[in-house]
């Protein structure tokens, strides 16, 4: 008798991250459509389209929602959820089963990252569809990344404590910090040293800014982010590995 | 324990039942010494074959709903696509959950919960069956057909753990009963022979005899006699004997009834140790 396939529950996998995938579309439809909207129908999508000013208000309306968009939802898409089946006992159901639990959350990140990419790349397709063309291939491989990097800091607290919620946010803040300052050489040595050993948050966003400018980013910085993202997600699942799944 | 087995584990609240069922998941690793399934560790064990789970508590997201539960769960249970429909039909048959199929599990009560968690443990042949406080909610008519339910899955290649607090339970449905007490066993009772009969020893009685309350309290050594109640000691065995005698000799006898079981005297034993 062998166990289940990792590939049998992609199904479910998918139900459960598809809420999460489309929070960046609504936030921004709650956040961007209202003010583009009233721009384009004060002045009509032709005055948009041949005005320099009015094109470029819309376009840094649009760039600005979208970022924040994207880093919102890459940081809600796998936040919590294991830390989740670990703390509401969901673990003793679905783990009594034929499952190898390290393969069945890589399962669900491959296809909550996914689902999240897929769909965020919507937003510049309605946007380049309804009012100027704008980047996509930029967006779809700045999504991918931004899903990756920050979906596997949250897979790696959530395997690591069951307050991962805190630790997530604690990590972020703190590595956004240093490495800014780090960027800005403000830092001494050693600290300049941790806040290059942590998660590449601000190299992610040079990256982006490169991507969505529909520039080429600099192959060793995607390098280290994307080598970054894999690493965080190989010592999650080595983490779900090794340690007791009931806590 | 063997193939075939029902062992019980009974113990206080805090005893370590659910660490040790936890340890039977391979979701605790043992602080001493070795856990083993059919000679494997234990998560190496259920991923390779799956446990049939019941928890005191069915854990599970409230947001889902009971046929989609029963289907996940079948999926994770290795059950084939074409076969996973007709084996939650089966399991919402025998567990009576029909009408609740397309509720959420936040909308049903606790006995359906645990109804629901029973179903899904039904859902797959499995080899090994772990029950944790498996009545936990169930309302007298459920208990009794659960008993049913663990009845009919006895068979020669399946060994099944129940916990519970409930001794009366654990005298019907195992063959021995381990009882847990400060994370380990004190001690570990037979309840049933190899046919099954219930041979707990009943070791106290209290017998009203009508009339000729002597003659039966001559039979057993160490009765007492209060007016027309008899309290002794022994085994069904003797028990039976002395009554036989007893009613033979004149004896008139209007009741039987025990007093406290071999297990229950142990358990009170072993934890107040």
């Amino acid at each position: 008798m062998t166990g289940t396939s990792p590939l049998a529950y992609l199904r479910w996998h998918a139900r459960d991250s598809l809420l999460r995938s489309v929070v960046p579309l609504f936030l921004f439809s709650a956040i961007a459509v209202l003010p583009i909207r009233s721009l384009v129908s004060r002045s009509g999508m032709d005055a948009v389209r041949a005005d320099g000013q009015l094109q470029q208000n819309v376009l840094q309306i649009y760039s600005q929602t979208l970022t924040l968009a994207m880093t919102l939802g890459a940081v809600l898409l796998l936040s919590g959820f294991i830390a989740q089946d670990r703390e509401r006992g969901h673990v003793r159901f679905l783990f009594a089963a034929p499952v190898v639990p390290w393969q069945h959350y890589l399962m669900r990140a491959l296809v909550a990252v996914a689902m999240f990419t897929a769909l965020f790349v919507l937003i510049p397709l309605g946007f380049s569809w309804l009012v100027v063309p704008v980047e996509i291939v930029g967006v779809l491989k700045s999504a991918l990344l931004f899903a990756a990097l920050y979906g596997g800091l949250a897979m790696l607290c959530g395997a690591l404590v069951n307050k991962d919620g805190a630790l997530f946010i604690v990590l972020v803040v703190a590595t956004t910090i240093l490495q800014q300052l780090e960027k800005g050489e403000l830092l001494g040595h050693t600290l300049a040293v941790v806040a290059r050993a942590l998660p590449p948050l601000v190299l992610a966003d040079s990256v982006r800014s490169r991507w969505l400018a529909g520039n080429a980013p600099v192959s060793a910085d995607l390098l280290h982010v994307g080598l970054y993202a894999v690493a965080l997600y190989v010592v999650a699942l080595v983490v779900i590995r090794r340690t007791p799944l009931a806590r | 324990m063997d193939a075939g087995e029902v062992v019980g584990i009974a113990g206080p609240n805090g005893a370590g039942k659910s660490t040790l069922i936890a340890m039977l998941l391979g979701l605790l690793p043992p602080s001493d010494g070795t856990v083993r399934i059919d000679g494997v560790a234990p998560r190496a064990f259920v991923e390779r074959e799956g446990v049939a789970y019941l928890p005191e508590l069915m854990n599970l997201p409230l947001e889902w709903r009971t046929a989609e539960t029963l289907d996940r769960l079948a999926t994770l249970g290795g059950i084939a696509p074409a076969a996973r429909v007709g084996a939650r039909e089966r399991v919402i048959e025998a567990t009576g959950i029909a009408e609740h199929r397309g509720k959420k599990l936040k909308q049903l009560s606790k006995g359906n919960l645990q109804r629901v968690g029973l179903a899904a443990a039904l859902l797959a042949e499995r080899r090994v069956v772990v029950f944790d406080e498996p009545t936990h909610g169930l309302d007298p008519v459920w208990t009794a057909r659960f008993r049913d339910i663990v009845s009919g899955l006895r068979r020669s290649d399946r060994a099944m753990v129940i916990a519970s607090h409930n001794l009366d339970e654990l005298e019907r449905l195992c063959d021995r009963v381990a009882i847990l007490d400060k994370g380990k066993v004190q001690q570990v009772v037979t309840v049933r022979g190899i046919d099954g009969a219930n041979t707990v020893s009943v070791r106290r009685w209290r017998i009203r005899v009508v009339s000729g309350a002597s003659v039966l309290a001559g039979l057993v050594p160490g009765a007492k006699v209060d007016g027309e109640i008899v309290e002794c000691e022994c085994d069904l065995p003797a028990m039976n004997r002395a009554l036989a005698a007893a009613i033979a000799g004149g004896a008139l006898v209007g009741a039987v009834a025990p007093v406290e079981s071999s297990l229950e005297e142990a358990f009170r034993v072993s934890v107040t140790r």
